[in-house]
């Protein structure tokens, strides 16, 4: 019988382009990572300089914080929410089925378009303070924006007001492949609503769940664009993240090679983190 | 298989090496291969239009003032009276220029003629030396090097802060235009105590106007007035930012704030929206440049008035940004391009007044050029005449220039002390700050 | 059994209170922004939940007329980035994977972790490098090079789908193919790529939403004016004048809930079937 492989071929136009447009890059902002460099003029060779520099970074610590705050908030929220809401609308109803709609649309719009609209909302002289006021309520007009504690707060509510949809669906998903006479085993062992989460939705969903948070985790580390437009970074340096911080050391302060080494230990951590988290969550499959 | 592997393996390497070659090392015999073409086809003689099309970009951004009309009005004036030569506007967003630019630096897409060309001036080879001709329009003090060469034209000269106030409000308070220090801390305290918010700034998406207002027209003046040679001195590090002056500027702001004369939420509005609350009479006063009177008088708006900040030790100091353009080294019709320099600045007069006239900006070149001023804008020249006039240190161009960065990291450093800071601290990170941006550059 | 069904329907009723209330919350902002968009910019402020009537078209004229806004070519250019940057995505993706999860070689193995990195990098590490990388090869920013650069960003997550999905699927229909002859391209089209209509359909969806919503890219690659960069850019000037920012969110915004609601089906489905396989 004559072997018809599968040539190499089906791979290489991908390979290329992917290679190019992206592999190739990544080695490049490493390559710069070990030099100074302003984007334009001759490099200058430092080695590690800059990777030592950077865990000595005072601002970029702030940012390490802010990020690892804000993800930390926004992850478990989401993820507990997400698989809440998804219990909820988990029928065959029209009802539900409105619901899931409605809950999801967040996520199909843009975060320019988003950052703009929260940001009519929470201004100082926006839509929230507005509403308390006519509610009678000024005492409770805030700054919202303009302060740390609430500025952050806000970030956190809009990525979890833009992302809760997402995982609703996902823990949907991962609830559907449950199948029902489980639970009806479950029902005639005596076991109440408590005990049929515990033992049989917690378990089968693990995988579904693994998916959820990666995908929150890796998303919340990289959050630029809300942070941009609804706070730029401030008030100060209050929300600023981690990849706002590398946009700014690279763009506006000249220093090229220092923020190539800041992304560089980003993927990294990001990198290492996902590869945790499958590890972990693989583990406690097996072990369920 | 293992043949496969071997030629994927092999395949990557010889990807990656030639991309490394090819894109690290070139920056530099770029630009000079660059140069020797140029100078080529310069020594080639002023050839005449041939009847093709020869395009230049140009890079602008806007502003409430410097609409799009405005950079149209230019554009079109010349290229009616330049057939064969085109004008593209490019166009960049406010805050991101800086990242903007940088891209087109990188991508060899750097508009052919930049507005505000000195924030990138300080790098060398990104711009083109400015003929002797084209210099020769420009007044004397205007003119500034880089390294020793003139690669920048100053497009105008910026009269900064000064304090806005409403007429009315005043009116009902009893309230003059304050005079010294003390008066001026009256005033706010009077307003305050009436239950009115006495002054106004901005604060998201546009940084600067937190603490730029209060600290050019205050602190600039401040430390200008004691140290005339200021850049010089922290460039060779016979000073620091962090002095007396310095310190007990922004212990006055702090005080300022803390005591509640800015408007509460100053810091979640954007430029815009606090000069649009401050029209409306949010608050009494905003310190503002001289875009904001240029604003007021194409509204005939004769509600406000407008007053110098008091130095705090009385001299009369103030201050005045020039603005540059420049050509970029990559232009391929340099010719063309300082052409166009030619006719805004030069030829065309009533494009020049027109650009001037939108922001209140005035000429620098030889042949002044003056526009009627309407009753705020000549309030304003009165209010400061005779006076000294400085440039912002952070803004100063030429061989002691702040690095690049610095701007920013000072206005999110206002942020803070506005929100509460310690001031000692935020100060010395000025200092450290600086070193760092000027070893990076 | 009586008192049973009646705790039922009171938490029943209490489920439903829930969702209300966070769906309210959900679409409140969504509201303000169309409502707000046909409200005269002065009465915005005082009553920002209220309804718009009058309704008044003033502020969406101001965006049509404004001059360094074309909507036009924001929309076109947005459209054919995200037609096309999925199209592409999707076909060498999907043949990409046909080797890696049918071929059972080292090699296969190791170039499935190579294209899985691509989904753990934070993007903004790629720009600067790029652009002096097309720089180089002599490739201007452009509207066609955006096309490429958006796929090279999806073929991580795109691969991934596609390989678990088809590994899901029963080699017999491939192997009664070979038999009767076919090339392995035929196998591929005619019989396997029809059958991952699904996962193509979510993989469409979100990389077509990806690269509609992206604005970092465009904006710094060349200044491409998709429809979510125009509004970026526009709005600086007029951010005072709320109505007019609502505008342009209107202009971004609703055509993409418009398709959502349309084809949320697909959505709903292409979710759940990725996340199953995943």
């Amino acid at each position: 019988m004559k072997k018809n492989k599968i040539s190499f071929g089906f791979v290489v136009p991908a390979f290329v382009v992917y290679t190019i447009l992206l592999v190739i890059p990544i080695f490049m902002a490493f390559y710069f990572s070990f030099n100074k460099w302003n984007g334009f003029n001759a490099m200058q060779f430092l080695g590690l300089e800059n990777y030592f520099n950077l865990f000595r970074d005072a601002r970029l610590g702030n940012a390490v914080k802010n990020t690892v705050v804000i993800s930390v908030v926004v992850v478990i929220i989401v993820n507990v929410l997400g698989l809440f809401l998804a219990m909820l609308v988990n029928t065959e109803s029209a009802k539900s089925n409105i619901f899931r709609i409605i809950f999801f649309v967040p996520f199909v719009l843009s975060t320019v378009a988003i950052s703009f609209v929260w940001k009519s909302i929470l201004s100082y002289n926006g839509v929230l303070n507005g509403i308390l006021t006519t509610l009678g309520q000024s005492e409770l007009v805030g700054n919202w924006l303009g302060k740390q504690g609430p500025a952050i707060v806000c970030i956190i509510i809009v990525e979890i007001w833009r992302t809760l949809g997402y995982h609703m669906m996902l823990y949907l998903a991962a609830l559907q492949t449950v199948p029902q006479e489980l639970y009806e085993a479950c029902t005639v062992d005596g076991g109440n609503r408590w005990h049929k989460f515990k033992s049989v939705t917690l378990p089968l969903i693990i995988p579904g769940m693994s998916v959820s948070f990666l995908m929150s985790i890796i998303n919340e580390l990289r959050m630029y664009d809300i942070v941009k437009i609804m706070t730029d970074g401030g008030p100060g340096y209050d929300t600023e993240t981690i990849v706002y911080n590398i946009v700014s050391q690279g763009f506006s302060n000249n220093m090229v090679g220092y923020s190539s080494a800041i992304s560089v230990v980003l993927f990294l951590a990001i990198g290492a983190i996902s590869i945790f988290i499958v590890n972990a969550m693989s583990k406690k499959e097996v072990e369920m | 298989m293992k043949r496969r592997e071997k030629m994927l393996a092999l395949l990557l390497v010889v990807c990656m090496t030639a991309s490394f070659i090819a894109g690290c090392t070139s920056n530099n015999s770029d630009t000079t291969e660059k140069k020797a073409t140029t100078g080529d086809t310069a020594s080639a003689g002023d050839t005449v239009s041939t009847g093709e099309q020869t395009t230049i970009t140009f890079g602008v951004f806007e502003t409430d003032n410097i609409t799009a009309e405005i950079w149209q009005n230019i554009i079109d004036s010349f290229e009616a009276d330049n057939p064969g030569i085109k004008v593209e506007k490019v166009l960049a967003t406010g805050d991101d220029r800086a990242a903007f630019w940088k891209t087109m630096l990188s991508s060899g897409s750097f508009p052919d003629v930049v507005i505000e060309a000195e924030r990138l001036a300080t790098m060398e080879g990104i711009f083109t030396e400015v003929p002797q001709e084209i210099q020769e329009l420009f007044e004397e003090s205007t003119l500034c090097e880089y390294n020793g060469k003139c690669i920048t034209v100053p497009s105008f000269k910026q009269y900064k802060m000064q304090c806005y106030y409403n007429k009315a409000m005043f009116a009902e308070l009893g309230l003059e235009e304050p005079t010294t220090w003390d008066e001026f801390m009256n005033v706010c305290q009077t307003i305050k105590d009436a239950g009115e918010i006495p002054l106004m700034c901005g604060g998201t998406g546009d940084i600067w106007a937190t603490g730029e207002p209060y600290w050019i027209a205050v602190g600039d003046t401040a430390l200008l007035a004691k140290y005339p040679e200021f850049n010089k001195e922290l460039k060779e590090g016979t000073n620091t930012w962090n002095n007396e002056t310095t310190i007990a500027v922004l212990t006055n702001w702090q005080d300022m704030v803390n005591k509640a004369y800015y408007y509460e939420g100053a810091m979640s509005l954007s430029y815009s929206q606090a000069a649009e609350e401050f029209k409306k009479g949010t608050a009494a006063m905003m310190v503002d440049g001289s875009w904001l009177a240029a604003g007021l008088d194409s509204e005939s708006n004769e509600d406000f008035g407008v007053f110098v900040v008091p130095t705090m030790d009385g001299s009369e100091i103030c201050v005045a940004d020039c603005s540059y353009w420049g050509v970029s080294e990559t232009c391929e019709n340099k010719d063309a391009a300082f052409q166009f320099i030619k006719y805004v600045f030069d030829e065309n007069q009533e494009v020049y007044q027109a650009y001037l006239q939108s922001d209140g900006l005035y000429s620098t070149t030889k042949n002044a050029v003056s526009y009627e001023q309407g009753a705020v804008t000549t309030k304003f020249v009165a209010n400061i005449s005779g006076w000294e006039t400085v440039q912002e240190i952070v803004k100063l161009p030429g061989e002691y220039a702040a690095p690049s960065g610095m701007q920013s990291y000072m206005d999110k450093s206002f942020q803070n002390i506005f929100n509460g800071a310690d001031i000692q601290t935020e100060v010395e990170g000025w200092d450290t700050e600086y070193q760092r941006l000027l070893e990076a550059q | 059994m009586h008192s049973m069904k009646a705790k039922a329907r009171v938490v029943n009723l209490f489920q439903t209170i829930c969702l209300l209330l966070l769906a309210i919350v959900v679409i409140l902002p969504i509201y303000i922004a169309v409502a707000n968009t046909f409200k005269d910019s002065s009465i915005i402020l005082d009553q920002p939940l209220s309804l718009p009537i009058p309704a008044t078209l003033e502020n969406v004229i101001s965006v049509l007329k404004s001059p360094n806004t074309n909507l036009g070519e924001m929309y076109s250019n947005s459209i054919v980035l995200m037609v096309a940057g999925t199209l592409l995505t999707v076909i060498l993706s999907s043949l990409a994977a046909y080797y890696l999860a049918r071929v059972k070689t080292k090699a296969s193995g190791m170039l499935r972790i190579y294209f899985l990195i691509g989904i753990m990098v934070p993007y903004v590490i790629v720009y600067l490098p790029l652009c002096i990388l097309l720089r180089n090869m002599g490739i201007p920013l452009g509207v066609p090079v955006l096309i490429f650069v958006f796929a090279s960003g999806n073929i991580s997550f795109a691969t991934f789908m596609y390989t678990n999905n088809i590994h899901t699927l029963p080699i017999e229909l491939e192997e009664a193919a070979a038999i009767d002859g076919a090339s392995k391209l035929k196998t591929f089209w005619v019989i396997l790529f029809p059958l991952l209509r699904p996962c193509t359909a979510t993989i469409a969806i979100f990389v077509g939403l990806g690269i509609w919503n992206d604005f970092q890219t465009p904006l710094l690659m060349g200044q491409v004016k998709t429809i979510t960069v125009g509004i970026y850019t526009a709005v600086g000037p007029y951010s005072a004048n709320w109505g007019v920012v609502f505008a342009y969110v209107f202009f971004a915004a609703v055509p993409v809930i418009i398709v959502y609601l349309c084809a949320q089906k697909n959505f709903v489905n292409g979710l759940t079937m990725g996340a199953v396989k995943g």
